[in-house]
């Protein structure tokens, strides 16, 4: 047996508060690099990850998505068990879902499931906790579908050399992972199909 | 599969095929105000139903099944209901149940109900197949002109 | 190419309203219950969970109900029903000789263990229209439930054993055997052909009836023949089991209705083995009786290639028969030219012009 009582619950009605989120989600992919306002209703106190990351993985996850967790994190394997039947623990390259409490935790993106050519929506998804941005950081510019031309997009909290990766996970387009920056009253989506450029503050094209 | 989680089992079933209003009715006998909380609220999903080719070859996908599951907590003791179609009431009862169940002071008026809501299931399975009695095929075959030799 | 035309908004809104209007008919007449549905027109709700691959007979009458009658509409309803909610996994694989059966007959054998149970069936009945039933009346006393003739009585047994058993010990029958292979899941996986056997049944076990009826048909006509013979076909209710995740052991989801069909064929052997029977398989939700033959004989025909056989049918190549059988896709693929094509159709009109102008200048 496997029973393990004192798991915290899920959302008060998955049928609702699931299709909630998943709009929310949408909203995020397909204007990216935009904080969309997260409805604090949708989650609960007692759940052992932050209320947006893990709405998004009770919508999203089910039996047939392997998860895999940051160390942070791992503690919160028992309950999305519990609540979505997804098969946790097994290695971050096979997974269908990565979960990373802070970008530091992320596994290199080059290493996650990179879809096929031929389905190439097969690939990884990633939600990683994010902040929002801190003063005085050097923001990049984001371009691509969804991008009212080129906009200034602040990171989030993910570090500087991750500009590398993601040239590297643009690279292989239509392949590649796509991201979920979940923050904590909000969530944002880094899909492939943005392109990310350093941004060299207070040249002519600042605003 | 030791005794706890046959009687477990047998009591699961039970639930699962039981009709509303006799589980209804037998539950809130055996405990009128169990003030359980929720886990996981009823929420209806799919499983896959698994057919075999021939019927022992290797398995396949025959389509969805929809069901509705429940967990509640009922003094510590977890209880899990798993219930066929869009069931949120007898998703939740079955759960109750199966927490009740392990409680020393209801295990006993659990089986006797769970038995109760079995003999109503093998009665109306009697009735069923006392009907279809009459159209069982009963041949008669004709002697042949060579057999009248023998 | 597709564009957005704008300002049909009003209308589409009134056409849903008539249809709705449409769909409740004359409103001095009581509305149809889905209870009605379900007990009155259950082989349709079975028809539609079957194609429709979601057993739940109160959202199958549902779209009976809202597609006003059109099944295959219906059917597109519950498709679209289905993704809306959770998967929770995959159940023990069902094990039909455990079937409470309403019918069983048998083709090949006149005394099969277990006897022929003819159950509710149409055949034998004559085909005439019963103008009895033109006036709803209580059924009458004969149709009551039976009565259980005392305590004790020996019910007639409602498990059967499976027909083909005897064959197979003699083994003049190709036995199936489990590889313990996980099935792959057609809903779930993209698909490359060629699909095996597994993937084809579960794609075959949502096929349009019809579509599967005709190609089985063909095959009996010359059209890649299978010669087939209704070794079992078995009608009933079974209980599904699964192992949820938090308990570790299976328990009862509950019961489902399933038709199986088990066909044999003629022979495979060479090569050292001695000649045997081969088997086509149909297996399907509900009182589906037609749709399991079908499904058993297009299966068998499907296996052409594994078998050595000349593929000389369309029902024999599992890429027609795959891709074309989901009246979901089909219908969908098919209604889409009714609507707006117009900039598509501009094109073609001034290309015509144009072939027609180069040619009256050619002329001259």
């Amino acid at each position: 047996m496997t029973e393990r009582p004192g798991l915290a619950p899920g959302f008060e009605d998955y049928g609702l508060s699931s299709q909630r989120v998943f709009r929310l989600a949408l909203g995020c992919l397909s204007r990216p690099c935009r904080a969309l306002d997260f409805e604090a209703r949708e989650g609960r106190p007692a759940w052992p990850l932050p209320p947006v990351a893990a709405a998004l993985a009770l919508t999203l996850l089910d039996s047939a998505t392997p998860v895999w967790l940051s160390p942070s994190w791992r503690k919160a394997g028992d309950w999305l068990r519990f609540h979505r039947g997804c098969p946790v623990g097994g290695q971050a390259e096979k997974a269908a879902f990565i979960l990373a409490a802070s970008p530091a935790e992320l596994p290199p993106l080059a290493s996650l499931n990179q879809g096929s050519d031929r389905y190439p929506d097969s690939s990884a998804t990633v939600i990683v906790a994010s902040v929002l941005p801190l003063d005085g950081r050097r923001p990049w510019l984001a371009e691509g579908p969804g991008l009212d031309g080129p906009v200034i997009f602040e990171g989030h909290g993910l570090e500087a050399g991750f500009l590398d990766q993601w040239r590297g996970n643009r690279a292989a387009y239509p392949r590649g992972v796509d991201i979920f920056l979940a923050g904590e009253k909000h969530l944002a989506g880094l899909p492939r199909s943005v392109s990310l450029a350093d941004f060299s503050g207070g040249d002519s094209r600042c605003m | 599969m030791n005794n706890d989680q046959s009687r477990r089992r047998r009591r699961l079933a039970a639930f699962s095929l039981a009709p509303l209003d006799q589980l209804a009715e037998g539950l809130k006998r055996i405990c009128p105000r169990p003030g359980h909380t929720f886990l996981r609220r009823p929420e209806s999903g799919l499983v896959m139903v698994r057919g075999r080719i021939g019927n022992t070859g290797p398995a396949f996908n025959i389509g969805e099944m929809l069901v509705t599951r429940c967990t509640v907590q009922y003094r510590g003791l977890l209880g899990h209901g798993w219930t066929p179609g869009r069931t949120a009431r007898q998703a939740e009862l079955a759960a109750l149940g199966d927490a009740l169940g392990q409680a020393a002071e209801h295990a006993g008026a659990i089986d006797r109900l769970v038995e109760k809501l079995e003999k109503i299931k093998q009665n109306q399975e009697a009735r069923q197949s006392a009907e279809l009695e009459d159209s069982q095929v009963d041949f008669f075959t004709l002697l042949r002109g060579e057999d009248q030799n023998d | 190419m597709y564009v957005a035309v704008k300002g049909g908004a009003k209308a589409i809104e009134a056409a849903h309203r008539l249809m709705a209007k449409r769909r409740r008919g004359n409103p001095e007449l009581p509305g149809i219950s889905l209870d009605q549905i379900r007990e009155q027109l259950g082989l349709a709700v079975d028809r539609v969970m079957a194609e429709g691959s979601l057993y739940s007979p109160e959202l199958a009458a549902l779209a009976v109900k809202q597609a006003r009658g059109d099944l295959v509409e219906a059917i597109f309803l519950l498709r679209a029903a289905r993704a809306t909610f959770p998967r929770f996994g995959y159940c023990l694989p069902v094990d039909t000789g455990t079937m409470r059966v309403e019918r069983r007959i048998s083709a090949t054998w006149k005394d099969l263990p277990g006897g022929q149970l003819l159950g509710p069936t149409f055949d034998y009945t004559h085909r005439l229209l019963d103008y009895s039933l033109m006036e709803e009346k209580e059924p009458a006393g004969r149709d009551g439930p039976a009565e259980i003739k005392g305590p004790g009585m020996k019910s007639p047994e409602m498990k059967r054993p499976k027909a083909l058993k005897a064959l197979l010990g003699e083994g003049l029958m190709e036995a199936e055997e489990d590889d313990g292979r996980e099935p792959g899941d057609i809903t779930r996986q993209p698909v490359d052909f060629p699909v095996d056997r597994a993937g084809r049944l579960q794609n075959l076990a949502r096929s349009d009836e019809g579509f599967t009826l005709a190609l089985a048909y063909s095959t009996q006509r010359g059209f890649g023949s299978v010669h087939p013979f209704v070794a079992e076909l078995r009608q009933g209710t079974l209980s599904v089991e699964f192992t949820p995740e938090e308990l570790g052991f299976p328990v009862t989801l509950g019961e489902i209705d399933l038709t199986e069909c088990e066909t044999v064929n003629q022979f495979k052997g060479g090569g050292g083995q001695p000649p045997t029977f081969t088997r086509g398989y149909g297996l399907a939700f509900g009182h589906n009786e037609r749709k399991a033959l079908a499904m058993a004989i297009v299966d068998r025909a499907l296996r052409a290639e594994e078998l050595g056989e000349e593929i000389k049918g369309p029902a024999q190549n599992q890429e027609f028969v795959f891709s074309h059988s989901d009246n979901v896709e089909a219908a969908g693929f098919v209604s889409h030219i009714k609507l707006p094509h117009y900039v598509d159709f501009q094109a073609e009109l001034s290309m015509l012009r144009q072939m027609r102008k180069a040619a009256n200048d050619d002329q001259r």
